[in-house]
């Protein structure tokens, strides 16, 4: 160990889980919008 | 992107997070021109990985631009030009953590060095496709031309990024393969490359999926 430093680490911790969240929550209402899409485009077919 | 991977993504880059900035070796020499601590080259870990993910997302955009001269399916326009705005979004961050640096090491954020400029001319070149789309109206004359100017890519990319800062004569920047570099660095800073290539091309696709989405929606509008 070369005496890092442990509080930055902490804080990227914090903002990098922070993002991560943020692309998992696009990711969930890109699928939502895609179900939605396909549900209607099946409804307006049958 | 699954969700195995997704949280695999999660787990890669808060180890290297933690690593880079607590385990990992700092690059000898880099006190700073106020004898501020070599600490401070860890910035390194952040700095150079997003700038070679942005050089891999300009090279992706030219890719896929030339498949879509080719096949002409607008799909192909979609991930060139999602590539390109998050590939702007790392250039800028790379410019940003690279002058912080420079503020430390050579005393001024901006100092005309030939990395600094290259990767600035870099981003111009870019900047300058998205604002080629946003003057054409017409969705497939912009996916054509666009397409073909950011095939130059291929092209202009290596050549900002590696060549010209190699011609344009003595630099300040510290070269990537020198004796002053432990390989752990070398080591460090290619787990920071995979997991930052790995966000960008996450973060492209869902810019990708979302341009899809908003094509979609327009087309049934103008039904």
């Amino acid at each position: 160990m070369t005496g890092g430093v442990w509080w930055l680490a902490g804080v990227n911790l914090v903002i990098w889980s922070g993002i991560f969240w943020y692309l998992l929550r696009i990711e969930g209402k890109l699928r939502q919008a895609s179900n939605d899409l396909a549900h209607d485009e099946h409804g307006e077919k049958s | 992107m699954s969700r195995m991977l997704r949280y695999g993504l999660w787990l890669w880059m808060s180890a290297v997070i933690v690593w880079s900035l607590t385990g990992a070796p700092v690059a000898q020499g880099f006190e700073g021109l106020y004898g501020e601590s070599p600490q401070t080259s860890r910035i390194v870990y952040f700095h150079v990985p997003v700038a070679i993910a942005s050089f891999i997302g300009f090279l992706a955009a030219g890719v896929w631009s030339i498949r879509y001269l080719i096949s002409r399916r607008p799909s192909f326009d979609r991930a060139a030009v999602a590539a390109v705005e998050v590939g702007v979004i790392f250039c800028v961050l790379a410019i940003v953590t690279g002058a912080m640096w420079a503020q430390v090491q050579w005393g001024a954020a901006w100092n005309w060095d030939p990395r600094q400029t290259s990767i600035v001319l870099a981003l111009l070149f870019y900047l300058a496709y998205l604002s080629l789309r946003g003057a054409i109206d017409d969705s497939e004359t912009r996916a054509r031309l666009s397409s073909a100017y950011a095939s130059l890519g291929l092209v202009v990319s290596p050549m900002m990024f590696f060549i010209l800062p190699r011609m344009m004569g003595p630099s300040l920047h510290p070269k990537p393969a020198s004796a002053e570099f432990d390989p752990a660095i070398g080591v460090t800073l290619l787990a920071a490359v995979i997991g930052f290539t790995a966000i960008f091309f996450w973060c492209q696709n869902l810019r990708r999926r979302q341009l899809a989405l908003a094509s979609v929606a327009l087309e049934g509008r103008r039904a």
